[in-house]
C-alpha cells in the first residue's frame, strides 16, 4: 500500500468512527432523569399557561421542575438577588433582554448555550431555530452567541378607526410618516383627537423609540455615547411633538398606556400607536364602546425616512450562570419552547415567538387578519432595543423622557435633546 | 436557682421591662437611620460595590437642579395643603361641635377619605383628573367654566395634587380639633356672654386659645406627613409632567429604587430628614411658648 491509500483509509476510518460515535450518542430526553431544577418566573400569561403542562415534561424527561412565581416587580428583584449572589440552586429564569440584557450579560449572569447547540446529545434535533421570528431570536444573541430562547414577542401597532377613515375619505392606513401627519389632520374633529400616543416622560420612550429608529436615529453612537442629540433624533422628536401638539388629545404629558388605550376605547381618538396586545382592550365590551369594537383596524408603524424599524419586546427563558444542572435547565427551555408547546401557547393567548405557531389555523380564526399580518411584519424586522442597550436603563429613559415632555410643552427640541444627551453621557460615565 | 433569678429580675426590673421596646426601636429606627447615613457617604450603584466618597453625594445634590426643584416642590406642596387643611378642619370641627340629627353618621362618613387605601384613592383621582375622560372637567363644564389640564399641566400639577391631600387629610385635622373643642368648658362661654362678648369675640378669645395646643399638634403631624408625601404624588403624576411635581421624596425614591443609585438617594433623604426635623422643631417651639 502506498502512503496515499493509508492516509485515505485512515481518514475513512476516522470519519466512520465519528459517525459511529455520533449515532451511539443521540439526543435523549431521559438523559437527566432524576434531576431537580428550579426556575424563577414572572407572573405572566406564559407562566399560567405552561405550569399545568409541567407533569408532561416530568414524564418525558424524568426531570422535576419547580417554579417560583412572583408579580413582575418582586420577580425582578428576586432574580437580581439570586443571579447576583451566584446561587447554584437557581437553574433558570424568565428574562426580557431588552430590559436587563446589558446588565445581565455584562455581569455574566446568563449562561451562553452555544456549546449545547453544537452538541447533538444536548440539543433536540427538531429545535429549528429558524422557526423563531428574526427579531425575537436576535434579542437573545450577543456578538453572535446565544443566551436563551424567546417565548413571546410583542410589538406596537397603529390602531385606527375604519369608520372615521371612511368618513374622512382616507383610503388606507398611513404608509409613511407624511401620510400619518396628513391623516391625523383630517381625522381631528372637535374633541376627538386625530392621533394619540404616550407622552408621560420615561413611560413614553418605549413607543417613541419606534419613531427614533424609523427616522434613522439610535440610542447610542459607536463609541457608546448618547446619540439622542443627532440630527435624526431631533427630526424624530420634532415630528412626534408637532403631531401630538397639533392633532393629539389634551394632557399628553401625563399619558401612559392606560390613558392612551382608554381614550381610544372610548372613541376619543381616531388613531393610536401602542402595544399590539392591547387589542384585548379594544375587543372587550366592558372597556370599549361598540363602535370602537366594530371598526378597529390594525397596521404596522408607518415607515419613516429610514424605513420600517419597529421595536419588539421579547420575553424568553435563560439558563442561570451558576446552575448546577445547566443541561437539565436547557432541556426544559427546549421543551417549553418547542414547536408543539409554542402552538399551544398562542392558542392560550401568549403571542408566541415561533412563526409556525402564528400559522396555526385555529389561532388565525381568533384574531383579525390585519392584526396578525401587521404583527408578523413587525416581528420579522423587529429591533430588540426598545430600551437603551445599557445598564442604567431607567435613568437613561428618564433623561430622554424629560426631553419628550419639554418638546410636548412646546419648548425647542434641539436644546432639550442636547441636554438629554449630556445627562445620559454623565449617567453612563458613572455607573 | 429560681430564687436567684427572681432576685435578679427584681433588682433590674427598671431596665429589663423597657428592654424589648428599646431593642425594637434600635432595630426599627436607629439601625436604618445609621445605615442610611453610612450609605449616604458612599457611591453605590446597586449591584456594584460601594465606594467611599465622603460628602460627594451631598455636594452633588447641592449642584443638582433637580434637587432644588424637588425641595421647592416639597415645600410648595406642604405650604398650600397644610394651612388649607387646618382652616377647613377647624370649620368642620366647629360645625360638628354642636348637636344636630345624624351627627354620628356624618362624623363617620367624613372620616372615610382618611381610612381608604391611599393608592386606591390616588388611582381614582388620576382618573378624575384625566382631561379627556375625567369627571373633574365635566364638573367644570357644567358650571360653565373652561376645561382644565389638571395634573397634566406643569403649572397646575402641584395645586391639583394638594386638592387630593386636602380631601384625604382634612378629616384628621377636624378630628383632632373636635376633640380639643369638646374639652373647652362651657362655663367660659357662659361667662363671656354675660360679659357681653359676641360669637366672634368668643371664638377669637376663648375657642382659639383653648385649642391652640391641639392645633399646633395637628399642624406638626400634617406638616411632617405632607413634607414626606409619596403615595398620591407617585401614583398620580410620578413627579411629572417632567419634574414639575417631583418632590424630594419622589426624587429620592426614583434615584434609589429606579435608578439604583443608593448612595445618592440616601443623601437626598438626609436632606429631607433635616427639613422635616427642622420644621417640626420650629413648630414645636411655638407650642411651648406661653400663649
Amino acid at each position: 500500500m502506498n502512503r496515499r491509500v493509508v492516509a485515505f483509509l485512515a481518514i475513512a476510518a476516522l470519519v466512520l468512527g465519528t459517525v459511529g460515535v455520533a449515532s451511539a450518542q443521540q439526543f435523549d430526553w431521559k438523559q437527566f432523569s432524576g434531576t431537580k431544577i428550579r426556575f424563577l418566573m414572572n407572573q405572566h400569561p406564559f407562566t399560567t399557561f405552561i405550569q399545568p403542562l409541567l407533569p408532561e415534561f416530568e414524564q418525558q424527561t424524568g426531570i422535576q421542575v419547580t417554579f417560583e412565581t412572583f408579580p413582575e416587580d418582586q420577580f425582578r428583584q428576586r432574580r437580581l438577588l439570586e443571579a447576583s449572589s451566584g446561587a447554584d440552586t437557581l437553574d433558570g429564569y424568565m428574562i426580557m433582554p431588552g430590559q436587563v440584557g446589558a446588565q445581565y450579560l455584562e455581569a455574566g449572569w446568563v449562561r451562553y448555550v452555544d456549546d449545547f447547540l453544537a452538541d447533538p446529545t444536548m440539543t433536540d434535533p427538531d429545535i429549528d431555530l429558524n422557526d423563531f421570528f428574526g427579531g425575537a431570536l436576535n434579542t437573545f444573541k450577543s456578538d453572535g452567541k446565544v443566551f436563551g430562547l424567546p417565548l413571546q414577542n410583542e410589538t406596537s401597532l397603529l390602531f385606527y378607526r375604519k369608520d372615521l377613515f371612511q368618513q374622512a375619505g382616507i383610503q388606507r392606513p398611513p404608509q409613511d410618516m407624511a401620510e400619518l401627519l396628513a391623516d391625523a389632520a383630517l381625522l381631528k374633529q372637535g374633541r376627538v383627537a386625530g392621533f394619540a400616543m404616550r407622552g408621560k416622560a420615561a413611560n413614553a420612550t418605549s413607543q417613541i423609540v419606534n419613531f427614533l429608529l424609523s427616522f434613522g436615529g439610535s440610542w447610542l453612537n459607536e463609541d457608546g455615547t448618547s446619540a439622542l442629540n443627532s440630527y435624526q433624533s431631533k427630526q424624530a422628536l420634532a415630528f412626534y411633538a408637532d403631531l401630538l401638539r397639533d392633532y393629539g388629545p389634551p394632557g399628553e404629558t401625563n399619558m401612559s398606556w392606560p390613558e392612551v388605550t382608554s381614550l381610544y376605547a372610548q372613541g376619543q381618538a381616531a388613531m393610536i400607536f401602542d402595544a399590539n396586545v392591547f387589542r384585548s382592550i379594544m375587543e372587550d365590551p366592558q372597556q370599549a364602546t361598540d363602535v370602537v369594537r366594530n371598526n378597529t383596524g390594525y397596521a404596522p408603524l408607518p415607515a419613516g425616512p429610514a424605513g420600517l424599524h419597529p421595536v419588539v419586546l421579547v420575553w424568553g427563558l435563560s439558563v442561570n450562570h451558576a446552575s448546577k444542572n445547566p443541561g437539565a435547565a436547557w432541556y426544559f427551555v427546549q421543551w417549553a419552547l418547542s414547536k408543539a408547546n409554542q402552538e399551544k401557547a398562542i392558542l392560550a393567548g401568549v403571542p408566541a415567538a415561533r412563526t409556525s405557531a402564528w400559522q396555526n389555523e385555529e389561532f388565525m380564526k381568533t384574531a383579525p387578519a390585519d392584526w396578525i399580518d401587521a404583527s408578523q411584519k413587525s416581528f420579522a424586522v423587529g429591533d430588540p432595543n426598545w430600551n437603551p442597550p445599557v445598564k442604567p436603563v431607567p435613568e437613561v429613559r428618564d433623561a430622554y423622557g424629560q426631553a419628550i415632555v419639554a418638546a410636548l410643552e412646546g419648548k425647542p427640541v434641539g436644546p432639550a435633546l442636547d441636554q438629554a444627551a449630556k445627562s445620559i453621557d454623565q449617567i453612563l460615565s458613572n455607573q | 436557682m429560681t430564687e436567684r433569678a427572681s432576685r435578679f429580675f427584681d433588682r433590674n426590673a427598671q431596665w429589663l421591662f423597657p428592654l424589648p421596646a428599646v431593642i425594637a426601636i434600635v432595630i426599627l429606627f436607629v439601625g436604618p437611620v445609621l445605615a442610611n447615613a453610612y450609605i449616604s457617604v458612599h457611591d453605590w450603584y446597586i449591584g456594584g460595590t460601594p465606594k467611599y466618597i465622603g460628602l460627594g453625594n451631598f455636594v452633588r445634590a447641592l449642584n443638582d437642579h433637580r434637587f432644588w426643584s424637588g425641595l421647592k416642590n416639597t415645600f410648595y406642596f406642604t405650604l398650600v395643603a397644610v394651612p388649607l387643611e387646618l382652616v377647613l378642619g377647624l370649620g368642620i370641627a366647629v360645625l360638628f361641635n354642636r348637636d344636630f340629627r345624624g351627627k354620628g353618621l356624618v362624623r363617620t362618613v367624613i372620616l372615610l377619605p382618611m381610612v381608604a387605601t391611599p393608592v386606591a384613592i390616588a388611582l381614582i383621582w388620576a382618573l378624575m383628573f384625566n382631561p379627556s375622560l375625567g369627571v373633574m372637567n365635566y364638573f367644570l363644564e357644567s358650571l360653565g367654566l373652561p376645561r382644565s389640564l389638571w395634573v397634566a399641566s406643569a403649572q397646575l400639577a402641584i395645586p391639583s395634587l394638594t386638592l387630593v391631600d386636602i380631601w384625604e387629610w382634612t378629616p384628621m385635622v377636624a378630628l383632632i380639633l373636635l376633640a380639643a373643642l369638646q374639652g373647652v368648658p362651657t362655663e367660659l362661654y357662659e361667662a363671656a356672654i354675660i360679659d357681653g362678648a359676641g360669637p366672634v369675640q368668643a371664638f377669637r378669645f376663648i375657642t382659639l386659645p383653648s385649642i391652640r395646643s391641639a392645633a399646633v399638634i395637628a399642624l406638626i403631624l400634617r406638616s411632617i406627613d405632607a413634607l414626606k408625601t409619596f403615595d398620591i404624588i407617585y401614583v398620580i403624576t410620578q413627579g411629572g409632567p417632567g419634574i414639575a411635581s417631583e418632590t424630594l421624596n419622589v426624587f429620592a425614591f426614583k434615584t434609589g429604587f429606579e435608578f439604583f443609585r443608593a448612595g445618592y438617594a440616601a443623601s437626598l433623604l438626609i436632606f429631607l430628614l433635616v427639613a422635616v426635623l427642622g420644621v417640626s422643631i420650629l413648630l414645636n417651639m411655638t407650642r411651648r411658648r406661653p400663649a
